[in-house]
């Protein structure tokens, strides 16, 4: 419920408040539900991206890093013998 | 039969994030395929919430700024009320010339529906397009004749604006009465970066001046770095416009010369 919840104020604090905000509520959402934080880059990107303002598309990347990061951290904490 | 061992669990696709997680990722693709398929629907579907992002966006400037030193502002409040009835009728006045002088500047009005910082990119969004005569390679006026932008996107309804202050964007300008002449790059959010020769003549306040339809002002001066080990100076420029209020701008073309000289870091050119 509070992952749902986080990740509608992400998307919409993709339009409604400035990014960090958006970012923050993604990386948020993202320590319950790993994809989320890259859904959001995607989502950002798709509404903002444009080839002559940034070489790649950086809220993708970010994304997708912070997944791979938190995917990682959950993968160790699952495996470790203190629990 | 007894099963002696435990499912292996997946630290990505466990039925959790499956359930929420992949749906967000789809969802996420099938926007930006409708964004790369039919990209003035997608405006057209998104420009609802980005009016109405606009309009909280002024209403909590006028709501927080309530909250400033209430006997000053109502000091403030009666001489704004006598300057107002003043200006009131040479506004009408003025009113009647705007459409001539428009129609002089052969600039295209348009609203402004996305902008930074909620813009990550340093782009405007605006709601003017092919229909509108809109063309890449216009270049985009705040108010005053600012110099903002250039358009580069353009879709039938809406065209997308990069704006000067882009990191990915250099050129060509001047500094203060005696032009000297500087390369300037974007810094983002509405601020300049240039470097000079430790010697030359540029201070705190100075004006920078592109030629974009004529000599129009872009920013002044406000910080000049200037270390004694390096044979260079660097300029912090802060732009006369600031992206983060821009509701209007007007969308020009003055010619190739000056978007033809922009120098951009991920393309050749427009």
């Amino acid at each position: 419920m509070t992952t749902g919840i986080l990740l509608g104020l992400s998307l919409l604090a993709v339009f409604f408040f400035p990014w960090p905000f958006a970012a923050v509520l993604a990386i948020a959402a993202s320590l319950s539900e790993p994809l989320i934080a890259f859904a959001v880059g995607v989502f950002a990107d798709a509404v903002y991206y444009s080839i002559h303002a940034a070489r790649v598309p950086y809220f993708t990347v970010g994304g997708a890093l912070v997944s791979i990061v938190i995917v990682f951290v959950r993968s160790r904490l699952k495996s470790s013998p203190v629990r | 039969m007894k099963r002696t061992f435990l499912a292996r669990r997946n630290a990505l696709f466990t039925s959790a994030s499956f359930s929420a997680g992949t749906v967000a990722v789809a969802a996420a693709v099938f926007i930006l395929a409708i964004r790369l398929l039919f990209p003035n629907f997608f405006w057209t579907m998104l420009t609802p919430a980005f009016w109405l992002s606009s309009g909280i966006d002024n209403a909590s400037h006028g709501f927080f700024s309530g909250f400033k030193n209430t006997a000053a502002l109502s000091l403030r409040n009666e001489a704004l009320e006598s300057e107002n009835a003043a200006l009131l009728n040479e506004n009408r006045a003025l009113a009647d010339k705007a459409g001539a002088l428009e129609s002089l500047s052969g600039g295209i009005p348009a609203g402004v529906i996305s902008r930074p910082p909620t813009s990550p990119y340093d782009t405007l969004i605006v709601a003017a397009g092919r229909k509108s005569d809109v063309a890449v390679g216009m270049e985009t006026f705040g108010p005053g004749g600012v110099p903002v932008g250039v358009v580069t996107d353009v879709l039938p309804d809406f065209s997308r604006v990069t704006l000067f202050s882009s990191p990915t964007l250099s050129f060509d300008a001047w500094i203060g009465s005696k032009h000297v002449p500087v390369t300037i790059t974007g810094a983002g959010g509405g601020a300049f970066r240039a470097t000079l020769p430790r010697g030359a003549e540029v201070s705190v306040g100075d004006v920078v001046t592109v030629a974009v339809g004529g000599a129009a002002p872009l920013g002044t001066v406000v910080r000049v770095v200037s270390d004694p080990s390096s044979p260079a100076a660097t300029l912090s420029i802060q732009g006369a416009l600031s992206p983060f209020s821009l509701t209007w701008v007007s969308l020009r073309d003055t010619g190739d010369a000056f978007v033809n000289a922009l120098s951009w870091k991920n393309a050749d050119s427009l």
